[in-house]
């Protein structure tokens, strides 16, 4: 692949792929090894992509699909615990506001976490969802009512508005 | 401020190495194969130490490692990569090797290879396609392991602390078993040293063969 291509589409993408990696596994060290492949992938694809859209759906696919490669790997130490979550909380969010949010994501089980990062912050429709994770359109709703149930009770009135 | 611009707001904070790009362009296969070797030794440890518990593995004396090193497999005519594995246990307490395979990098699907008394175990495999349910079960495990000073703890929920290092890098590993929320009983066997550890765990299910992925595995 083109040096400049993988370059712009990289610097592009790598911060939202982290962010997907980071909600399956939730440390540093593993999403960057995620990222890594995910973008050595793209590297050595000889795929047309065509549209950014597909390139983009592409992308996270395959961060989804190497997250939970890792996550399976027989010798990775499989939870991370709590106080490393907080430790990197405070170097990256000074906001409390934030931290308490980033916190509470990351609590959730991980069925629900990637769900609801899709959902907020990718901004992907329940069906484009559904179809992403290979799950029912009703699963995934189900996820996304008991997560933010789980985000209200945890975070009171920061998260109030829930459609 | 709406949910959604509160997520994003959080969540964008979260960024990556710019190093990540120029890593990616200077790799080379060395690196892989590397990996590759490191994760099939420490797996192989595992596999001897499951095959001690009285789930044989019949064709390969319990070294997977090597058997992985014999196998080629095929999804819909093309080779595809081997680079790990999983172990797992049924409900009978046989061993299960889950290998996961990349065809395209878009696809993720396993293959379980177990063994059968009634036939070659060589040759008897299938499909596993729905991994979700073991991720779940690795995050349900309701311990850490930690290495400190030489040696391996089991930290449970509540914060106390166990030392197993000797139990844990026996052949047997350390055996830790719960009841779930839905009240079934689960284990997890820790294993390894206070370097290098892991947790295995049982399967409560397996796939069986899908008829919509054309696999096949040849063992040499």
């Amino acid at each position: 692949m083109d040096e400049a291509v993988f370059t712009r589409t990289a610097k592009a993408y790598k911060d939202r792929l982290f962010a997907i990696a980071f909600h399956y596994c939730r440390n540093r060290a593993d999403a960057e090894d995620i990222l890594q492949t995910v973008l050595l992938k793209y590297y050595r694809s000889e795929k047309e992509f065509g549209t950014e859209e597909y390139l983009r759906n592409w992308l996270i696919r395959v961060t989804i699909n190497e997250s939970k490669r890792l996550l399976l790997a027989c010798w990775r130490r499989r939870t991370v615990p709590l106080e490393e979550l907080e430790e990197y909380a405070a170097q990256t969010l000074p906001v409390p506001e934030e931290s308490e949010l980033f916190l509470a994501v990351l609590a959730l089980p991980q069925k629900y976490r990637i769900v609801v990062h899709l959902y907020y912050y990718e901004e992907y429709s329940v069906r484009e969802i559904a179809d992403l994770l290979a799950i029912r359109e009703t699963t995934v709703q189900t996820r996304l009512m008991r997560a933010r149930a789980k985000l209200r009770e945890k975070l009171k009135e920061a998260w109030n508005d829930e459609e | 401020m709406k949910n959604k611009e509160y997520y994003q707001k959080t969540f964008s904070r979260l960024t990556a190495s710019e190093d990540v790009i120029q890593e990616v362009m200077d790799m080379d296969q060395k690196k892989i194969c590397r990996f590759t070797k490191r994760t099939a030794g420490i797996a192989a440890a595992a596999a001897l130490t499951l095959t001690a518990t009285g789930a044989a593995y019949a064709a390969t004396d319990g070294n997977f490692a090597e058997l992985l090193e014999r196998i080629t497999i095929y999804i819909n005519g093309e080779v595809a990569s081997v680079s790990d594995y999983n172990i797992v246990e049924d409900e009978n307490g046989d061993s299960q090797f889950v290998i996961p395979l990349d065809s395209d990098g878009e696809n993720f699907t396993s293959i379980t290879v177990k063994p059968d008394a009634n036939s070659d175990p060589d040759v008897h495999y299938s499909i596993d396609v729905d991994t979700d349910r073991a991720l779940e079960q690795a995050e349900e495990v309701p311990f850490t392991l930690e290495g400190q000073n030489d040696r391996l703890y089991l930290v449970e929920k509540d914060g106390s602390r166990m030392d197993i290092t000797e139990a844990a890098a026996s052949d047997e590993g350390y055996r830790y078993t719960w009841v779930d929320a839905d009240g079934n009983e689960q284990q997890a066997i820790a294993l390894g040293t206070p370097e290098e550890h892991f947790i295995a765990f049982k399967a409560a299910s397996v796939e069986t063969a899908t008829e919509s992925t054309n696999a096949a595995m040849e063992v040499k």
